[in-house]
């Protein structure tokens, strides 16, 4: 089903949207979840509730593109469970687990000031890598993006790990001059 | 927590650029039976030359002599030893 299709089915309220949804785009939001948290049934989960984040959400939104939007939301999930379980493990437990409890009373889990400040950075982000060499600007956003492992990436792109280990610490020196000169703050 | 907020924000990049990245990779990606395909043609490359390279030395002239006799009948040897060519 084309993804035309499937928004409109979010737009007329038609459930079977969210079954679409998981059986074009199940495994594309089942990878991003588990190259962050390395658990098939947390990707599991987080894939499945990014269905219901998306049934939420369209309308009013109407995404450009499907697939991003849902990896979008895939990716805070599993970043957002992620955070969760290292602070458990740190052993900081009932107040992450009640944090995380009350995040279901709030309508966002970000604030806007925390927004405007990501999509400020975002928009640095996004001027610094226009400017870069496509395979560098590629190789970051599967590092920093998708999360990918370096061996990942080193086998997509047929280089060695230490070639991508090198073309990544440059990149990151070189986003933070720009910052710098940007005057952006973090 | 720094880090954090650079982490989230990377997660608000453009579209473009992010299904960029999904397009080429995809695209780069060699399976592993296309690296052993590549090897094997490879190999046959290198036989193919050393067996032909080898063919051509075999007939190269390795020299010739002259019996004087009458009418006089030179021979061409070639490497391997057999006669390559004979005048009289």
């Amino acid at each position: 089903m084309r993804d035309r299709e499937i928004i409109e089915l979010y737009w007329v309220r038609n459930e079977s949207a969210i079954t679409a949804t998981a059986e074009k785009y199940g495994s594309y939001c089942h990878t991003i979840a588990y190259n962050i948290l390395r658990n098939k049934e947390d990707a599991e989960e987080c894939a499945n509730d990014t269905y219901l984040r998306a049934w939420s959400s369209i309308p009013p939104q109407r995404p450009n593109r499907l697939s991003i939007y849902l990896g979008k939301i895939t990716r805070n999930l599993a970043l957002n469970r992620y955070k969760r379980y290292t602070a458990e493990k740190r052993g900081h437990g009932q107040v992450v687990l009640a944090l995380s409890e009350l995040e279901a009373c709030v309508p966002s889990e970000t604030t806007v000031e925390q927004t405007v400040e990501e999509n400020e950075l975002a928009a640095a982000i996004d001027r610094f890598l226009y400017v870069k060499p496509k395979l560098n600007r590629n190789i970051f956003v599967r590092r920093y993006y998708h999360l990918y492992a370096i061996r990942d990436i080193a086998d997509a792109y047929g280089m060695s790990e230490s070639k991508v280990t090198s073309l990544l610490f440059r990149m990151r020196n070189e986003l933070r001059r720009f910052l710098e000169k940007e005057g952006i703050m973090l | 927590m720094k880090t954090e907020v650079l982490l989230r924000s990377i997660g608000r990049i453009s579209d473009e650029l992010i299904a960029d990245a999904e397009s080429e990779a995809n695209t780069k990606r060699k399976p592993g039976w296309a690296k052993l395909g590549t090897m094997a043609a490879c190999l046959a490359l290198v036989l193919c030359t050393g067996i032909a390279t080898h063919a051509i030395r075999s007939n190269a002239t390795a020299g010739t002599f002259t019996m004087d006799v009458n009418p006089s009948v030179e021979y061409t040897i070639a490497k391997s030893g057999t006669v390559k060519m004979s005048a009289a």
